[in-house]
């Protein structure tokens, strides 16, 4: 993870299309100013963030169904539950599942989990549209590589 | 309006056995055929609109839920978007919702394209009663 610009994401162990599941890990870094605010004396991985690492682990999933046509947008959040403390240092893995694919949108079940206990878990809505420019789809793909996106899931899903 | 659903849902039963009532009515009242006939051809036109019915039923009590909007508001005439003031994140919602409930996919990209093009009205797809005819529409294209 690297906080402070949002990649939270830092690498797709999984992602089947056929099935519409991912499995990524994202490892918290045991030092961020964040953890200097939140909280003074006891570090803790604030909930937002967690939610935006489901919200990422799910736009890598929807990315490859939609053959990277289309850039995935969070549009909701249902159903988000901090189940326990998530400290620094903690490897995660985020696992999603897409629930629903509606016309333009996509709702994904996520969760959170790091040595087989359950962390965090949310019900997610993207709206989906196509690459706003071509800046930001090159610096997708960039980050598609540095993650380990598998294009090969993409041509065979 | 309430007390609709439960109706619709019995005679819905009772279509599904009509095949069998018609021909057992049929061989113990043979003088009287025509006259059950009619009565049956009564019978489904009944069933028609209350199935009709149910769908805008579904739909409003989807809306007044993912909505918050009072559910007596809502009338097969109201507008999604100018009567109710639905946003489209909140239609995103009613969406899935109805996506799920009639085991559909509602065309909402094509139907915002139409509409931007000026090949259809915003009424067209989000009056609530030609709403739920769109519905069923899919529903029965789904079927055949």
């Amino acid at each position: 993870m690297h906080l402070e610009y949002f990649h939270l994401i830092d690498r797709i162990v999984d992602l089947k299309a056929g099935e519409r599941t991912i499995t990524v890990e994202a490892q918290v870094p045991l030092q961020s100013t964040i953890f200097e605010g939140h909280f003074p004396g006891y570090p803790l991985m604030p909930g937002v963030l967690l939610i935006e690492t489901m919200a990422q682990a799910s736009g890598w999933l929807l990315i490859a169904l939609m053959k990277f046509e289309r850039m995935p947008f969070l549009a909701a959040v249902k159903e988000a539950k901090m189940r326990t403390f998530v400290m620094p240092g903690e490897l995660l893995r985020v696992d999603v599942g897409v629930v629903h694919e509606g016309s333009g949108f996509t709702v994904t079940k996520a969760r959170i989990s790091a040595d087989g206990k359950a962390k965090c878990n949310a019900t997610l809505t993207f709206r989906q549209v196509p690459f706003p420019n071509p800046d930001l789809r090159g610096h997708m793909e960039a980050m598609a590589k540095r993650i380990g996106f598998p294009h090969q899931a993409i041509a065979h899903g | 309006m309430a007390h609709a659903a439960p109706g619709a849902i019995e005679l819905k039963a009772a279509l599904r056995y009509t095949g069998t009532r018609l021909c057992t009515v049929g061989w113990a009242f043979a003088g009287q055929r025509a006259h059950v006939l009619r009565k049956i051809c009564i019978y489904l036109q009944c069933i028609k609109g209350l199935v009709m019915s149910s769908t805008f039923d579904q739909v409003a009590n989807i809306i007044a839920e993912t909505c918050d909007i009072p559910r007596d508001t809502i009338t097969p005439e109201s507008h999604a978007i100018d009567d109710l003031g639905i946003d489209s994140l909140d239609f995103l919602d009613i969406a899935f919702a109805i996506d799920k409930a009639f085991g559909i996919k509602l065309p909402l990209e094509k139907w915002t394209q139409e509409v931007n093009d000026g090949k259809a009205t915003t009424e067209q797809y989000f009056v609530l009663k030609n709403l739920s005819a769109r519905i069923d529409e899919l529903v029965a294209a789904k079927g055949a």
